[in-house]
């Protein structure tokens, strides 16, 4: 009887301090369409819930707002929109359109009915080239309350299992419990400590599962934090899309060792071959 | 300068052309028929066999997308590589192939090193040669299943994972990169393990024989098709013909029906690479004749022969 009620102290029992035991609000990508050369359609969908297994029905929720700011090489400034929530197709998900050189930040908030919890949720796309990276845009103006997480690098066409990111909250320093979460579709939840600045290094693990699936498979990870203020309870989200790592199991040594010994066998064959035919 | 000179030249200028061009803004696309290899950082044009077999302009997609406005620009893409075949046909092999190229130079290391070429049956010669036939069957194949009847998308431009040509011609770019085992997987370990094999196998066999790789080269196989339709010809006066075998002698890739022929004007066989070796060492005047549009390329001489044996001999 100990030894059970040991296993469902440890089973039940979170690694982490933050678990968002109440839910939180995210972005998924779904698959791109290639529309034409340099343009793409991004189906994006707000989910709500215990990650991964959320649900697109969010009528639990009160006030949520969707709405993306895309940046073009072209251009300097920051052009923001808001998506029609009647534009949902029977998924859930919602298009926005991509062109070449553009950076996309989908932002997704809302409280809940009773206005106790507040819900904010963060994602990016970068498709194609971009020639800098532009500077950071400012939500706060837009959506009052929102609760801003960072990933750095902020763009990243193909982001990776493998690659060390900085992740962090904006502009909290002080203010946020000293941990973020870090939630896997296929991985133990892992908790991120941040420092003073409110920023902190993570490095997706590598995924067998992943690795598995084609090149072109991804996965969603999900970085979340909380912070109490005004006696409402924050929870905020950035969903990454993480590609397999296209570099990191390249092994160059035992590489080159097959090469050689192969290069030797064939060599010395062909030597014996044309010895024996007197060459 | 002689025909060898000359080509040496077109050889080493298509070279740098193509493996250093795109650092310098030069963009050929996509299309091109010789082993421009896309996995060269800064080349000027990518091979069209890579185009064949991916999903943008090749045989991977669904068989329904085919008949849509993707199958359009399969077309497209294989009417570019048309029009380049047909302009300047087996020319791509013998003068412009990078890695045409890189084989040619093997072979004068190992002259250089006085190593005498290696030699096989005809036998082994002719059963040999249906292998570029495979490949590009399974170059072909592999894309379809993998969109239609779910194979792994690791199987992914099949041809190019096992090609020579993708660990070696970027080590002129200086990367070593794809001398690698990618362990993310069985199947990139099978295939990464392959092509470390096939590669091994291929450097050795380039030094021993000219044009090893030809040999079994799926493009070469593909633009055979278009021999007949193409500008490029190469005929033979069967009359002037004195039987000294000399083309056959000085062929890279062995081809006996330029000699062999008695009757046919046309000797373009699948496996020539138009290098003009065969019409360079022949003695008879006007017997081989290479044309582009109806007008000699380079026709066959007492003189061009003399001069290359006296050119040999000097050296």
């Amino acid at each position: 009887m100990f030894v059970l009620a040991l296993f469902v102290c440890i089973y039940v029992t979170p690694s982490y301090a933050f678990t968002p035991q109440t839910g939180c609000l995210w972005i998924s990508q779904g698959e791109r369409i290639r529309v034409s050369a340099g343009e793409a359609v991004v189906p994006v969908k707000v989910e709500f819930g215990r990650f991964p297994d959320g649900l697109s029905d969010l009528s639990e929720l009160a006030g949520l707002r969707v709405a993306y700011a895309v940046n073009n090489n072209s251009a300097s400034a920051w052009v923001w929109r808001e998506i029609d929530l009647q534009s949902r197709d029977a998924n859930g998900y919602m298009p926005i359109a991509v062109r070449e050189g553009d950076s996309i930040l989908i932002y997704a908030h809302a409280v809940s009915k009773d206005k106790s919890l507040s819900y904010s949720a963060k994602s990016s796309i970068s498709r194609f080239g971009r020639k800098r990276p532009p500077r950071q845009f400012d939500v706060a103006t837009r959506i009052p309350g929102f609760i801003e997480l960072d990933v750095l690098p902020a763009f990243h066409y193909w982001r990776q299992t493998g690659e060390q990111l900085k992740v962090g909250i904006r502009g909290s320093g002080d203010q946020v419990n000293q941990t973020m979460l870090a939630l896997d579709e296929n991985m133990p939840a892992e908790s991120i400590l941040l420092g003073r600045d409110g920023y902190g290094q993570y490095t997706p693990p590598d995924d067998i599962r992943l690795n598995a699936q084609s090149a072109q498979a991804s996965k969603a990870t999900l970085l979340v934090a909380e912070k109490m203020e005004s006696g409402i309870r924050h929870v905020a989200s950035y969903s990454l899309l993480l590609h397999r790592n296209r570099f990191q199991h390249r092994n160059q040594i035992a590489g080159a060792l097959l090469f050689s010994a192969t290069a030797a066998v064939v060599l010395a064959w062909v030597v014996f071959r044309r010895r024996k035919a007197g060459f | 300068m002689n025909l060898g000179q000359s080509r040496i030249a077109v050889q080493l200028f298509s070279f740098l052309l193509l493996t250093y061009g795109g650092r310098f803004g030069i963009r050929l696309g996509h299309a091109l028929p010789c082993f421009s290899c896309p996995y060269v950082s800064g080349c000027a044009g990518h091979c069209y066999l890579m185009a064949l077999q991916n999903s943008f302009w090749g045989m991977e997609m669904p068989l329904a997308a085919m008949f849509s406005s993707k199958g359009l620009e399969i077309l497209l893409m294989f009417s570019a590589f048309l029009l380049l075949t047909l302009l300047l046909g087996k020319l791509w092999c013998g003068w412009i192939c990078p890695f045409g190229t890189l084989q040619d130079w093997l072979a004068a290391l190992r002259k250089k090193m006085g190593i005498r070429e290696s030699q096989w049956r005809w036998a082994e010669s002719d059963r040999l040669k249906w292998i570029k036939y495979v490949l590009l069957v399974m170059l072909l194949i592999v894309p379809l299943m993998i969109a239609n009847l779910g194979l792994h998308d690791d199987f992914s431009l099949p041809f190019c994972q096992i090609c020579p040509a993708k660990p070696l011609m970027p080590l002129f770019a200086g990367r070593v990169d794809y001398f690698s085992i990618d362990t993310t997987n069985s199947i990139t370990l099978f295939m990464t393990a392959l092509s470390m094999v096939l590669t091994a196998f291929f450097l050795v066999g380039m030094f021993f024989k000219d044009r090893f790789f030809c040999i079994f080269c799926p493009l070469l196989a593909l633009l055979s098709f278009f021999d007949r339709f193409g500008l490029v010809r190469f005929r033979k006066h069967v009359h002037t013909c004195s039987g000294c075998a000399n083309c056959q002698r000085n062929c890279p890739v062995d081809i006996r029906s330029v000699h062999a022929e008695k009757v046919q004007q046309n000797v373009m066989s699948p496996e020539c690479m138009a290098c003009m070796k065969c019409a360079e060492a022949c003695p008879s005047d006007g017997t081989l004749t290479f044309m582009w549009w109806k007008r000699p390329l380079f026709r066959s001489s007492f003189n061009a022969a003399a001069q290359r044996v006296v050119g040999r001999r000097t050296k």
